[in-house]
């Protein structure tokens, strides 16, 4: 309810003309200085950091509970995470979700691209929560091609070896992932950088 | 699907939030209605050059002029890589052409003096620019704290605390340094541009070292007992540099050893004074004491702490009104002298002049600073904080927080990665 009322405050400016001394930073205020890692207007231009234009707002919103509550590993984010409210990540939630995911123009080892499509497709149910080759994701999950590599590999590493929570069908899929089935699959989701792949199932 | 029409939603509402903040009073009340509101910026540094890409990005409809003397801008931040010998002088250097394409008027002389009265800033060709709001983001000049360090010494004994001329002469010296011969760095006494610089510097140095004079060593004299992310440094120098053994690359002497550090240095003779002490050394980094650049303290912006004293809500200064002060040359209370700190500042000022130029009250702002510092070429630490403006006006850390003491290798191998991401990011959002 809340959200929805910020939302209409956003749609008719009156949030940004809003001055009261208790009011938080407004979703710009708060979301433009995340762009120094994150890229401007949350594109990042890599290698590592990942872009959050685009993120589902429940992803954004689970992603940051999750590093203030210790959930998921993390670099900086768990000790940037702390510093804001419920209110202000939903803000921020909502600038970004707003945006559309730009696909990492990066290189990628063209002979891993095989394998990790293999590996991708051996594994079937991959593809029920990551649709469309990872153009899509079910149930408010981000859109993993594309991403930079490095985070994708961190993702996959900290799902397998960091304690980094994840859904039982998860589990089954990334157990087994060498180290070298983990650079093959980031390859393959780094190589599917076709504009057409990410228009979005609507 | 819900998700779907309910980010169709979201897009509706974002687009129609911008077509409402479009330009249409930027001819504001300030210039009578009669023409473009104009923002002066000097400095093309971190600050400054956020400050510029940011306003446009606002309002087109502003008027941005940035004033600096050099035609590029190295960044401080990575220039302890090009010291260590793991990048190019280079690829630190940032132009201004993307900020001229995106309407910035670049004028490529030194700011001379400010007229806060008349609103007008005078450049080196004698140039006068008149401006309704003005950001003066011009970095740190030095205090004359060590006898004998002047201008002229800087060239045998350099600071490379600016980046530039004066990175590539320490990283030269080093290089021709023979292996056997002493670092001496001096870091400056509190508060200074980069806490955490001279000890990664310090790091960086003895990793060349190690690898090619490692019966070399840096001999850290500080001016002061403690540091910004000691313990981590420590740990780092006891795992990677043999710090604590008689083999050590770094040795650190804190100011309590020395009764406040190097006094005194004599270029002929290659020596440092302290109190006690006379510190033969080959190569010589000497960081001198800080405070607000020539231009601010000229300009009367500064007050008896040399620095800039401002509002922290707009960075306008309380000494001179339609004036701002922003990234290290300012008071910014618990946030520090760093790059993202200047270019968190800049983007609240941007939009807090944008917000006054259009007749409309600044919203609450936002900050952020996440600093990175390398050990090795593959292992890095970290200090990240969000800050709030108080409602006494004082900014605070709602959150802070260091790389954990017990950090394994791989996750400080991550934040080189994060660094390098740190890095590429800003210098792209800010002159790319």
């Amino acid at each position: 309810m809340k959200r929805k009322l910020l939302q209409a405050a956003l749609l008719t400016g009156l949030l940004a003309s809003g001055s009261a001394i208790a009011a938080p930073p407004s979703a710009k205020a708060l979301s433009i200085t995340c762009a120094g890692c994150h890229g401007f207007n949350g594109v990042s231009v890599g290698p590592a950091s990942p872009s959050i234009a685009g993120l589902p707002h429940e992803f954004f919103v689970e992603s940051m509970k999750a590093y203030q509550e210790g959930k998921r590993p993390a670099t900086v984010m768990d000790r940037i995470a702390k510093g804001y409210s419920e209110e202000e990540i939903s803000l921020m939630a909502d600038y970004f979700s707003a945006m559309d995911f730009v696909p990492a123009k990066q290189d990628f080892d063209k002979a891993q691209v095989a394998a990790g499509k293999r590996i991708v497709e051996r594994r079937r149910s991959c593809g029920t929560c990551h649709e469309e080759n990872g153009t899509f994701g079910v149930d408010d999950l981000p859109q993993i091609a594309g991403q930079w590599t490095s985070y994708v590999r961190y993702s996959l590493e900290d799902f397998r070896h960091h304690g980094r929570p994840m859904s039982d069908d998860k589990t089954k899929q990334i157990e087994g992932l060498s180290d070298s089935d983990i650079d093959a699959v980031a390859a393959y989701l780094a190589s599917i950088q076709d504009p057409k792949s990410y228009q979005h199932k609507e | 699907m819900f998700k779907s029409n309910r980010r169709q939603f979201i897009k509706a509402a974002g687009l129609t939030g911008i077509a409402a903040s479009m330009p249409l009073t930027s001819a504001c009340a300030s210039t009578g209605g009669t023409g473009k509101a104009r923002v002066v910026i000097i400095g093309g540094g971190t600050g400054g050059a956020t400050a510029a890409r940011y306003i446009k990005w606002l309002d087109a409809g502003i008027d941005v002029t940035l004033i600096d003397a050099s035609p590029t801008h190295h960044t401080c931040y990575f220039s302890n890589l090009v010291i260590g010998g793991l990048r190019s002088l280079e690829s630190i250097e940032q132009r201004f052409d993307k900020l001229k394409a995106r309407g910035v008027n670049v004028i490529n002389q030194k700011a001379t003096a400010i007229d806060a009265a008349k609103q007008t800033v005078t450049t080196a060709d004698g140039k006068s620019h008149s401006y309704d709001r003005l950001i003066v983001s011009p970095g740190i000049d030095f205090r004359s704290n060590i006898e004998g360090y002047d201008a002229a010494a800087s060239e045998i004994m350099p600071h490379a605390w600016k980046a530039g001329p004066q990175t590539a002469l320490l990283r030269k010296q080093l290089e021709a340094m023979p292996n056997g011969g002493v670092v001496v760095l001096a870091p400056p006494p509190n508060p200074f541009r980069c806490p955490p610089g001279p000890y990664e510097r310090a790091s960086l140095i003895a990793n060349y070292l190690k690898q090619h004079k490692p019966r070399s060593k840096v001999l850290v004299v500080d001016a002061k007992d403690k540091f910004s992310k000691q313990g981590l440094f420590m740990q780092g120098w006891r795992e990677h540099y043999g710090f604590g053994t008689d083999k050590a690359l770094i040795e650190f002497v804190p100011a309590a050893d020395t009764n406040g550090g190097i006094k005194r240095v004599d270029t002929k003779t290659m020596t440092a004074h302290t109190d006690f002490d006379a510190i033969k050394g080959a190569v010589f980094n000497i960081i001198p004491a800080q405070r607000a650049a020539d231009i601010a303290t000229q300009a009367g912006l500064t007050n008896d702490s040399g620095w800039c004293p401002v509002d922290r809500k707009t960075f306008e200064s309380t000494i001179a009104k339609n004036v701002h002060v922003i990234g290290d040359a300012s008071i910014a209370t618990s946030m520090p002298k760093s790059g993202y700190s200047a270019n968190s500042q800049a983007k609240a000022t941007a939009l807090a002049i944008v917000d006054l130029l259009n007749g409309r009250d600044p919203g609450a702002p936002s900050y952020i600073n996440t600093c990175y510092s390398m050990l090795t070429a593959d292992q890095a630490i970290s200090v990240a904080a969000v800050y709030e403006l108080g409602a006494d006006g004082v900014i605070k850390a709602k959150s802070s927080g260091l790389t954990p003491m017990d950090a394994s290798k791989a996750a400080k191998a991550r934040e080189v990665e994060f660094a390098k991401s740190w890095y590429n990011n800003l210098v792209a959002e800010i002159w790319g």
